[in-house]
């Protein structure tokens, strides 16, 4: 079973090394592209791991041929970057606000922010759109950052972990005189270490992967991320697209590796209310 | 906590007039704007005369077809202009889903606007485009396919109804005969399935009811009677001889295999007699945000006078009777002048063409290629079905469903 | 007298400093709220402007809300939307917690978990590339069983749905029932080894039991992939997919493209109404079952 999941990931690897006549080969619907005399059998697609002939010509088109890659790859950081900061800091100030906040519509805020978060994002599309809209920044990458920077979705993980935090730990710092500011720093941020973990690295992937809505608010090819030229090029190039995934998953991979374990704290940690 | 729900609640309100209630366009009197899919010759050149001939009026075209002719993009560019309250004045409509356009008011009825005399055009042809009663697009041109049988067969007649069940009967006489020769439009399955699906396309699609009848008896044989013939449609190599010749009709002159004579041609029709054409090109309708609808119309109006549809740049008939038949001498004088004219083809044999010509017109009642998107899945589904990936059945469910969707949206 | 008044100004100064206290934990949360606020709320409302109105700016009150229900589309949508979460959540939720416990025993779990979570980092277009070489007229799949399907145009589209939605979420619920699985204490097993419970009631019984605030979170997470799946649908089946699997997603999207503001924004009233229900009804439950802890 595990084979499943290995097999598509290698498959992307290993094919990124053929060239483009040998994928036409191999998951092509006609045998008449290379041999005249089987015309009109029906070629069913055959899964290579090892390419015949390794060749570099996917990334040799991809690298020097279409050297837009490198801007969209710098796009994609753009638009990741800013959003999973603004989602962790304001995320965890505002779960930090929600644990120690004593205040009737506390849980009523919070009932709406889940409502909001599970929220399939075409539903708020149109409103996303308005506002956009009328704050005139269509079109900028701002109409992306800010509606996903604000995601509920980062409060509802992150006041997950705090939960777990002792409250005697913060009474006790309450009582030496130690202030929110101090004790959101010194002792709630380190605790959630765990959350932290997870929501940056699920933030990453989420915003990394993101195609619907950059290709709604952002006309512009120039500011489009690498997410979206993936889900563009379609079945004609699938190489490209092979070497192009290769890179795309970098970053994810090198987020995954790392933060694993501190993600996997985090859950234990939120895990137990 | 209250005063900052308050003050919300009270920039919700500045805002909300500011989005959705969008500006007419704005543009001054005088300038009439044009949105339009493929490029034209013959409407930049009638813009310039009727720039010279009215003065103070200045016409802009664009064209959106680029290279990659990609018609849902257009579309696409179409309906937000619309929706969002802008656009141009004139809207070239061919090919996209006008009718759910003409649902949401953004088209105008120019029955009001435009007055056309019925003996001077070809009626069937514009009736064609009546949608609920209401006319919202005007063709300038159309072109339809008209068909003979190959000399070998000579003693055959021209049939006064060919419909599908008279192209079987055919195929029955003569077995192991191909029946088309591809001329003119080409003829694969999918092409003779659509050509037939489109005649009865107002039984199988109520566009103005929003129903879809596919799932049925109807379409199944159609296409299961398609297959039947199969292998045999179309000629595989030319020389070969077919039973029929396919001629796609620009005017009473000119086909795509230069000039013919009309006399034993007919059309294929549906029960009801009718045949289907097609337009290409540019098809007016004007803009519901135009701020001056008088000027849009008159340009419409100028685009159908006999003197611009006689222009030799309409790529295909014009819906002016009479500019048909001054274009039709035009160019058959071109022809017999450089020696091009078949033999014994003469002007009493083109008056005679004229003549046939006309009558044929009034039997062109259908529209096809309407829908680019309606096109797609029943050409897609009917791709299917004969490369053997599904059943008859089976095609006739999904288009059923897919079409249904799409309707009721 | 002396003394209630003493008292009466110590509590006074406490609940200042409360206050105080409340104020300054206001500021952390503000900025989450009024963005929120800001670019979801708000603009939710404003949108209740377009859903009462006609193409035309004339207020029709619901009408746009019974054309809503009365589009087959839409119906179609909804209730395709409907099937498929209560197919593939569960099922997202319950293999991972068999695997997980299977898995738990033995030590090669580090690799496997890795290789579970892979598939949630590749692009969608090649999971959608891998899919449809499995499915499509001339995929492996037909090659196996000498046919000529596009699997995908059938009714088995939905399980192939279902298929992709599991193998892409599968990982994370996987990771979660480990951690979860890891944070029960291993007295509780040996106590039931000891009291011979069957391993059956022992699962039932204390794995379950104290593995619900772990299967919650998997809910949740799972509940809002499954409207992710809608991007390697589209890139397997297109715009108009086999009926089985058309979702509100593709409804919503075509309206947006189509600009038809009325239809689009009462939908999203209309799902936001339902899902915000089921939300509060968990949420009320959940609050109910804190306090009787």
């Amino acid at each position: 079973m595990a084979a499943i999941y290995i097999i598509p990931l290698l498959i992307i690897f290993t094919n990124s090394f053929m060239s483009q006549g040998e994928i036409v080969r191999h998951y092509s619907a006609d045998y008449d592209v290379f041999d005249y005399a089987l015309k009109g059998q029906t070629h069913y697609a055959e899964y290579r791991l090892i390419p015949d002939l390794a060749s570099l010509e996917q990334y040799n088109t991809l690298l020097f041929k279409t050297p837009m890659y490198l801007d969209l790859f710098l796009n994609s950081l753009k638009l990741t970057l800013p959003i999973v900061f603004m989602q962790t800091v304001i995320g965890a100030a505002a779960a930090y606000g929600f644990t120690v906040w004593k205040f009737r519509l506390k849980e009523v805020i919070f009932c709406a922010y889940i409502v909001v978060m599970v929220l399939p994002f075409q539903a708020t599309l149109v409103s996303n759109y308005i506002m956009a809209d009328a704050l005139g920044i269509l079109n900028t990458r701002l109409s992306v950052i800010l509606p996903m920077g604000f995601s509920p979705f980062s409060v509802f993980i992150m006041r997950q972990s705090m939960k777990g935090i002792p409250k005697s730990i913060l009474e006790a710092a309450q009582i030496d005189g130690a202030n929110h500011f101090q004790r959101f720093i010194h002792i709630a941020l380190p605790l959630s270490k765990g959350g932290l973990a997870s929501l940056m690295i699920l933030s990453f992937a989420d915003c990394w992967a993101m195609v619907e809505q950059p290709m709604i608010f952002l006309k512009d090819a120039s500011l489009e991320p690498l997410s979206v030229l993936l889900s563009r090029i379609g079945q004609g190039n699938m190489g490209l697209i092979f070497a192009a995934s290769v890179f795309y998953m970098l970053p994810v991979v090198w987020i995954f590796l790392y933060g694993q374990e501190h993600f996997e704290q985090g859950i234990k940690l939120s895990a137990l209310r | 906590m209250k005063k900052a729900l308050l003050s919300l609640l009270i920039l919700a309100l500045l805002v909300f007039p500011f989005t959705g209630c969008g500006a007419k366009t704005a543009q001054s009197n005088g300038e009439l704007t044009i949105a339009a899919f493929n490029d034209s010759e013959f409407l930049t050149s009638a813009a310039r005369q009727y720039e010279e001939a009215h003065e103070g009026v200045t016409v802009n075209i664009t064209f959106y077809a680029g290279e990659e002719k990609d018609v849902s993009k257009y579309a696409q560019i179409i309906n937000t202009a619309l929706m969002s309250g802008k656009g141009e004045d004139i809207m070239d409509v061919s090919r996209i889903t006008w009718a759910k356009l003409a649902d949401k008011n953004k088209l105008l009825d120019l029955n009001g606007l435009i007055q056309l005399d019925s003996a001077q055009y070809y009626q069937d042809v514009l009736d064609a485009f009546l949608y609920k009663g209401k006319r919202y697009a005007i063709p300038l041109c159309f072109m339809f396919e008209m068909f003979q049988f190959d000399d070998a067969w000579g003693d055959e007649e021209a049939p006064a109804d060919f419909t599908i069940d008279g192209l079987l009967a055919l195929a029955d006489k003569y077995p192991e005969t191909t029946l088309f020769n591809g001329g003119g439009g080409g003829m694969g399955p999918t092409a003779l399935a659509y050509k037939l699906f489109s005649l009865e396309f107002k039984n199988f699609l109520d566009m103005e009811n929003k129903i879809a009848s596919v799932d049925n008896e109807k379409f199944i044989s159609l296409l299961q009677n398609v297959q039947s013939l199969a292998g045999r449609i179309q000629i595989k190599e030319r020389g070969d001889t077919s039973l029929i010749r396919q001629y796609m009709i620009y005017s009473p002159a000119m086909s795509s295999g230069g000039t013919v004579d009309y006399a034993d041609m007919f059309l294929m029709t549906n029960e009801l007699g009718q045949a289907g054409f097609e337009t290409s090109g540019f098809l007016p309708s004007i803009n519901a945000n135009s701020v001056h609808p008088e000027l849009a119309a008159d340009f419409i109006r100028y685009l159908l006078s006999e003197e611009i549809q006689s222009s030799p740049e309409l790529i295909c008939c014009p819906v002016n009777k009479n500019a048909a038949a001054a274009l039709a001498k035009l160019v058959f004088g071109d022809v017999s002048a450089e020696g091009y004219a078949p033999d014994g083809f003469d002007d009493n044999s083109l008056e005679r063409n004229i003549q046939k010509f006309n009558e044929f017109a009034r039997q062109l009642g259908i529209l096809e290629y309407a829908d680019h998107v309606i096109l797609d899945f029943v050409n897609t589904e009917m791709n299917r079905y004969f490369q053997g990936e599904e059943s008859a059945e089976q095609a006739a469910k999904n288009l059923q469903s897919r079409l249904n969707t799409y309707l009721t949206e | 007298m002396n003394q209630g008044n003493r008292v009466n100004l110590r509590r006074f100064s406490r609940n200042e400093k409360f206050r105080n206290e409340n104020r300054l934990a206001f500021l952390f949360i503000a900025p989450s709220v009024l963005g929120a606020a800001l670019f979801f709320i708000v603009p939710f409302v404003m949108s209740l402007g377009y859903a009462t109105t006609d193409s035309n700016g004339l207020f029709v009150g619901l009408a746009n809300f019974k054309n809503l229900f009365a589009s087959e589309a839409f119906r179609l949508a909804a209730w395709n939307t409907f099937k498929f979460m209560g197919a593939a959540i569960p099922l997202n939720i319950i293999i991972p917690l068999l695997i997980g416990c299977l898995l738990y025993k033995s030590t090669g779990g580090g690799w496997l978990k890795t290789i579970f979570m892979s598939p949630l980092v590749i692009p969608s277009a090649c999971a959608a590339f891998f899919f449809q070489s499995l499915f499509e007229s001339n995929g492996l799949i037909s090659g196996i069983l000498g046919v000529n399907t596009d699997w995908l145009q059938t009714d088995a589209s939905f399980a192939i749905a279902v298929a992709v939605y599991v193998w892409k979420n599968m990982g994370y619920n996987l990771v979660l029932v480990l951690a979860g699985l890891a944070g029960i204490p291993k007295e509780y097993y040996e106590w039931a080894a000891i009291e011979g419970m069957g391993s059956v009631r022992a699962f039932l019984k204390i794995t379950l039991v104290y593995m619900i605030p772990t299967l919650f979170i998997a809910f949740v997470m799972s509940f809002i992939s499954s409207f992710k799946v809608y991007r390697e649908l589209y890139m397997l089946a297109g715009n108009y997919p086999n009926e089985k699997i058309y979702m509100l997603q593709h409804y919503m999207n075509h309206q947006f493209a189509a600009l038809d503001y009325q239809n689009l924004t009462s939908a999203s009233f209309v799902i936001t109404f339902v899902i915000g229900a089921f939300v509060i009804v968990f949420f009320v439950a959940d609050k109910k079952s804190e306090y009787g802890e």
